[in-house]
């Protein structure tokens, strides 16, 4: 095909193809300088997410009893409501999530702490929770509390905040 | 810190407290440190700001299980064994951090522990500083 044409076609053909590549190479000179994307990174390994709510407090009207618990028999001011606990994990049966008897703040310490988990009974020493096989913990209530046998098996006037550690670990040995 | 939502609301005449405390979920990734220099990821998974405290902590047992003391090192303790910016910080609903940690040479274990406080309940994740001993690094 090419053998056709004559030298007058070929430099008219080349100056058509210069005309056309032209553009294309001034486009590439306009692009300017490459960018980057820059995406944070992300840690892929064993997690543990912890969901609470908090609760909230009452004190039975003789004063000798700060709960989070209605179960509880007994005439109160305020409103008791469980703190909640629940977990999300990849870990097998080496995540271990302990709840630790809950301190009081307030004008009166308390002589007695103790916590519930669920429908289990009341204890003032550091609970374990046992993961699903999914690595999960259902929603779990949480109560707490308090006696005191200081100021007349009263505790004073004031206000009166109470805390329960919930800590998630992997305890898998390396 | 529960944050109470106080709702007055009139009902045939009567007045309605209502008390209402949303969830907060606080992450941490990975839950062992191996390595000298790396990434910690703290996430929070509600819809609620929250504030977020880096501590370390020695080791104990509970019931024949690893954890956290209660009580955190006090900073420069702390500084000496696990270096770590910000150690206080605030996680926006849906949000994730990444921290980066370099831990000091010839440290025993501890524990390095993500904390938010939400009323009754003060969450912990923990991670653990356990080095690759010297004979799992010679291992091929």
């Amino acid at each position: 095909m090419h053998s056709s044409l004559t030298p007058r076609q070929r430099i008219g053909h080349a100056a058509l193809l210069s005309l056309v590549l032209l553009p294309t190479s001034t486009m590439a000179a306009t692009i300017g300088a490459s960018q980057n994307v820059d995406f944070s990174p992300t840690v892929v390994s064993n997690f543990c997410d912890i969901t609470t709510t908090g609760g909230s407090l009452a004190v039975e009207r003789k004063r000798g009893l700060i709960t989070s618990d209605s179960s509880l028999s007994g005439t109160f001011s305020g409103t008791q409501t469980p703190g909640t606990i629940a977990v999300v994990s990849n870990l097998t049966s080496a995540g271990t999530v302990i709840v630790d008897p809950p301190t009081l703040s307030g004008g009166t310490a308390a002589t007695a702490s103790e916590l519930k988990l669920g429908n289990s009974s009341y204890s003032s020493t550091a609970q374990s929770l046992n993961l699903g096989s999914d690595g999960n913990l259902a929603s779990t209530n949480l109560h707490v509390r308090f006696s005191t046998t200081s100021n007349g098996n009263k505790f004073a006037n004031g206000t009166y905040n109470a805390v329960a550690t919930v800590t998630c670990t992997d305890d898998a040995n390396r | 810190m529960m944050r109470t939502a106080k709702t007055l609301a009139g009902c045939l005449g009567a007045a309605v407290l209502v008390t209402s405390s949303p969830a907060l979920a606080l992450g941490l990734s990975p839950l062992v440190l191996e390595q000298q220099r790396g990434m910690l990821q703290v996430s929070n998974s509600s819809d609620r700001l929250q504030r977020v405290e880096l501590q370390v902590f020695r080791v104990r047992q509970v019931q024949g299980r690893s954890t956290a003391e209660l009580t955190p090192l006090p900073p420069v303790e702390a500084e000496a064994l696990i270096r770590l910016r910000p150690s206080v910080f605030r996680l926006g609903p849906g949000a994730s951090r990444v921290i980066a940690y370099s831990v000091a040479p010839d440290n025993p274990s501890f524990y390095v522990c993500a904390t938010s406080l939400q009323g009754l309940v003060q969450a912990r994740i923990c991670s653990r500083w356990q080095p690759v001993s010297a004979s799992a690094r010679r291992q091929p």
